[in-house]
């Protein structure tokens, strides 16, 4: 037995079994004479029973399940498992000669530095040469030797070879030790090239057998399209990795560029770059990039080639990513810009946010508006000439409508000072230039119009499925995420069991009129008419900010006077008192949106029926708009779409004690899908798609039972 | 974008537009939209026709293009290029592959050399620098 030779014979397989069976038969027909054989299949993750038929039919082959689809992890997880003399990589879309592993070893006698040995590979069933070989035919392109011609005595002796196919391939143990691990960033294609390189640099001596024979199914198991892919994709990689000196030069040449595939140069020149980084030199990588500044923009422009060098310091780890948040209505304290406002808070820490503002804002301002420290978010002002020179205060993308060029390109250039661009107030004519950007639509007010862009951005957020209703039927667009406000209104002291006979309305009074406060007032006004002994001792309580000089106020007061009850309204609370209105009440009303036809004039989201839902209000609301999404009807609170409902659904609650308790509860647990943590737990999965798209690195996708059925 | 898919695209917004601004009853919006549509398109043409007629005088009018015209991607200019205009726009069986996060690099090459020399990079561009 000390004679014998170990051999290890690793086949990787990725939905291949119906090749298996005549690749083993062959392989177990082989002269063995003087050998050990072991033989492995490592797994790829295949779906068609590859795995249960090896193991039913034959038990000599040792199965590695892999738990990525990687060829070059695979054989590198084979050889680590495996302690022979030499290791024989195979395809097995393929059958072997009987002298397959003793010409290998023919070709091995010759010398101690000899690494590798290449089989002659046809087509199957033909004596066409699919491989003898592989050589550079230019630029980096690489070739089987013999590809496609008849064989011939030229291809009838053993040769030296520069590179050999990992096809049909046998390694010297002491060969793949001194050089190590296949490199895995290849995934497939090339990673045989790749390594054959590193055995010459160390030394090691590459050769073809003519004795050892394989019959090959070309891309019996890979498809044209992903092999072309990768090929293209790794050709930059072993050049990043070898000559280094040639990226820029090999650009114009790649199949990337000459089909205009610019998404998928972007990518692998980037990790291409980065892989230079990993494994060359100071001096070398400097004259790299500075060849490839001077190259790149002839093939991606200016503004692809600054967000190419812009995203390589992210990748390489040597800045923090940059988030920009534009908000044009910054200024002012409304909804929208409390929801960013929480956005940067979360993320200030982990990134280096800046804010974007057309106009002057302090963001200590913030510390006052929502109770939120962005001490350590940055903010520059830019302003927008188009509506400097109209003398208008806020910027309106609706006064843009005929000019040639867009005015928010000023905000647009800006974009590619951040890894991650956030369109944080809906203003669609921002054309993001980011490497990633998230558009925040709480409600599609504006139609397509010129400039629109939208659709170019990578996430569109959405604050409820009313606003993605409308972004659907408004721009035809499919919003990426939902992200509910956040909502935080908790107050310890609110109890179910300690309510006040009060109704609540917290809402703006708008000098429109469109939160409907008037409505409310009659209709409570008329309960207590109508209803003297159920409404005894109930009050409603009109709450919400205004501005001064709101005419609105005037018919609020008028509608008071005439009502002759219990009812009372406070302009601009402080947020405390709104919070013990909150705890002492225990029904909330909200009707914005009543006898409404235009969408934009309903109640997007809602935030204070939330704020009353976790202050234990039972919500009776307007059967419309976010509302829906937020009040399960005769269960955490009811809606009601005529001023007659919400009196019947309102006695209802008034003259049932308990079950204006259960329903508390009920909101009360309800509320909890719409707070903070909630807000920031999503946030934080948008942020990780965000962050991967922008550190993330190519792996091949596992299959699904739909693309398979495929 | 390719200029085709770039003008059905333009046609198409505006139809849809139109289409919004009519169905909302907006005449007011929807004339004043259409007249300086018109006013555009107008200028256009006449700023063409200008081109044409300069060129001719000029004797460059060339109607063989050269016969690598259409091999690469046209270059474009600032803030309108091919890769920013079309990767949003591919399908997502576009790419073969997904995305996977793994650790950060460590380099070979010294991280403060390289990190001063991509500044130095970022610098040379004429575009606007974080303030």
């Amino acid at each position: 037995m000390s004679n014998t030779i170990k051999i290890t014979a690793i086949t990787v397989t990725f939905n291949g079994v119906s090749f298996l069976e005549n690749f083993f038969n062959s392989l177990f027909a082989t002269d063995q004479r003087g050998i050990e054989l072991e033989v492995i299949l490592v797994d790829n993750g295949s779906t068609d029973g590859t795995v249960e038929w090896v193991r039913a039919n034959c038990q000599q082959v040792r199965v590695i399940e892999n738990d990525e689809n990687n060829y070059a992890r695979a054989l590198n997880l084979a050889i680590a498992n495996s302690s022979s003399d030499f290791v024989v990589i195979a395809n097995n879309d393929a059958t072997v000669h009987p002298d397959w592993l003793q010409g290998f070893l023919t070709i091995f006698k010759r010398g101690d530095n000899i690494g590798a040995v290449q089989s002659k590979i046809y087509f199957s069933d033909s004596n066409t040469i699919n491989s003898v070989g592989v050589h550079e035919v230019e630029l980096f392109y690489f070739s089987d030797i013999g590809f496609e011609l008849k064989d011939s005595a030229r291809y009838s002796k053993p040769k030296e070879r520069e590179y050999v196919t990992g096809g049909s391939v046998m390694f010297r143990r002491a060969c793949l030790e001194d050089v190590g691990p296949w490199d895995e960033e290849f995934i497939m294609f090339m990673e045989d090239v790749d390594y054959s390189a590193r055995c010459r640099e160390r030394g090691w001596k590459l050769w073809y057998s003519p004795t050892s024979i394989m019959y090959h199914q070309y891309h019996g198991s890979t498809s044209q399209a992903l092999c072309e892919y990768f090929c293209t994709r790794n050709r930059f990689l072993f050049i990043a990795k070898h000559f280094p000196l040639e990226l820029a030069e090999s650009i114009p040449t790649s199949h990337f560029y000459k089909k205009g595939e610019l998404d998928h140069l972007y990518r692998s020149l980037l990790h291409a770059m980065q892989m230079m980084c990993t494994c060359q030199d100071t001096a070398t990588v400097k004259q790299a990039l500075h060849d490839l500044r001077a190259r790149l923009p002839e093939f991606l422009g200016d503004v692809a080639t600054y967000m190419l060098f812009s995203h390589l310091e992210v990748l390489l780890g040597l800045r923090k990513i940059r988030v920009g948040i534009y908000d044009h209505a910054g200024h002012f304290a409304g909804g929208g810009q409390r929801y960013v406002a929480e956005m940067a808070d979360h993320m200030q820490d982990r990134y280096d946010v800046g804010y974007i503002f057309n106009n002057d804002v302090e963001l200590k301002e913030y510390k006052d508006w929502f109770d939120l420290n962005l001490d350590r978010c940055s903010m520059k002002i830019i302003k927008i000439p188009f509506f400097e020179d109209r003398n208008r205060y806020t910027a309106d993308e609706g006064m843009v409508l005929g000019e040639r060029t867009n005015p928010f390109d000023i905000i647009s250039k800006e974009t590619l000072n951040y890894d991650i661009f956030i369109n944080a107030n809906m203003l669609g004519k921002v054309n993001p230039l980011s490497a990633v950007s998230i558009f925040i639509c709480h409600f599609p007010d504006q139609e397509r119009t010129r400039f629109f862009q939208v659709d170019k951005y990578d996430h569109l957020v959405i604050n409820g499925d009313y606003t993605g209703e409308w972004v659907k039927r408004r721009w035809n667009m499919e919003p990426t995420t939902k992200l509910y406000p956040p909502v935080n209104m908790y107050n310890p002291l609110s109890n179910p069991d300690d309510k006040e006979k009060l109704i609540l309305s917290v809402s703006r009074f708008e000098i429109s009129g469109s939160k409907k406060q008037v409505e409310m007032i009659n209709t409570f006004a008329e309960m207590v008419r109508q209803y003297p002994e159920e409404t005894r001792d109930w009050k409603l309580m009109l709450v919400g900010g205004s501005t001064p000089g709101n005419t609105y106020i005037a018919d609020v007061e008028e509608a008071i006077a005439r009502a002759q009850c219990n009812i009372e309204y406070k302009a601009n609370a402080a947020v405390s008192e709104i919070k013990d209105y909150y705890r002492r009440a225990a029904i909330f009303w909200h009707a914005c949106g009543l006898d409404e036809e235009r969408p934009e004039r309903v109640e997007h989201f809602g935030m204070t029926t939330v704020e009353s839902m976790q202050n234990c209000c039972v919500p009776i609301v307007i059967d419309g708009g976010g509302q829906r999404e937020i009040v399960e009807h005769g269960d955490s609170g009811f809606r009601f779409s005529t001023l007659e409902e919400l009196k019947a659904l309102s006695l209802t609650v008034m003259g049932d004690r308990h079950q204006c308790r259960r329903m508390a509860e009920r909101a009360y647990r309800r509320s909890g899908r719409f707070n903070r943590k909630v807000f920031r737990e999503h946030l934080d999965m948008l942020l990780a798609d965000a962050e991967l798209k922008l550190l993330g690195h190519d792996v091949l996708p596992r299959p699904t039972a739909a693309s398979e059925a495929a | 974008m390719i200029p085709k898919r770039r003008r059905l695209r333009y046609v198409k917004d505006r139809a849809a537009n139109a289409y919004w601004l009519l169905k909302q009853g907006d005449f007011k919006q929807f004339l004043q939209r259409l007249t300086s549509e018109v006013e555009f398109q107008w200028e256009n043409v006449r700023t063409r026709i200008n081109n044409y007629a300069e060129v001719r005088s000029q004797g460059q009018l060339a109607f063989d293009p050269p016969q690598d015209a259409q091999k690469a991607p046209a270059n474009v200019p600032d803030l309108d290029s091919e890769y920013i205009d079309r990767r949003k726009e591919q399908p997502p069986s576009y790419r073969p592959t997904n995305l996977k996060r793994v650790p950060t690099v460590v380099m070979k090459a010294d991280a403060e050399e390289i990190k001063g020399e991509l500044r130095a990079i970022l610098s040379s561009f004429n575009v606007r620098e974080r303030g």
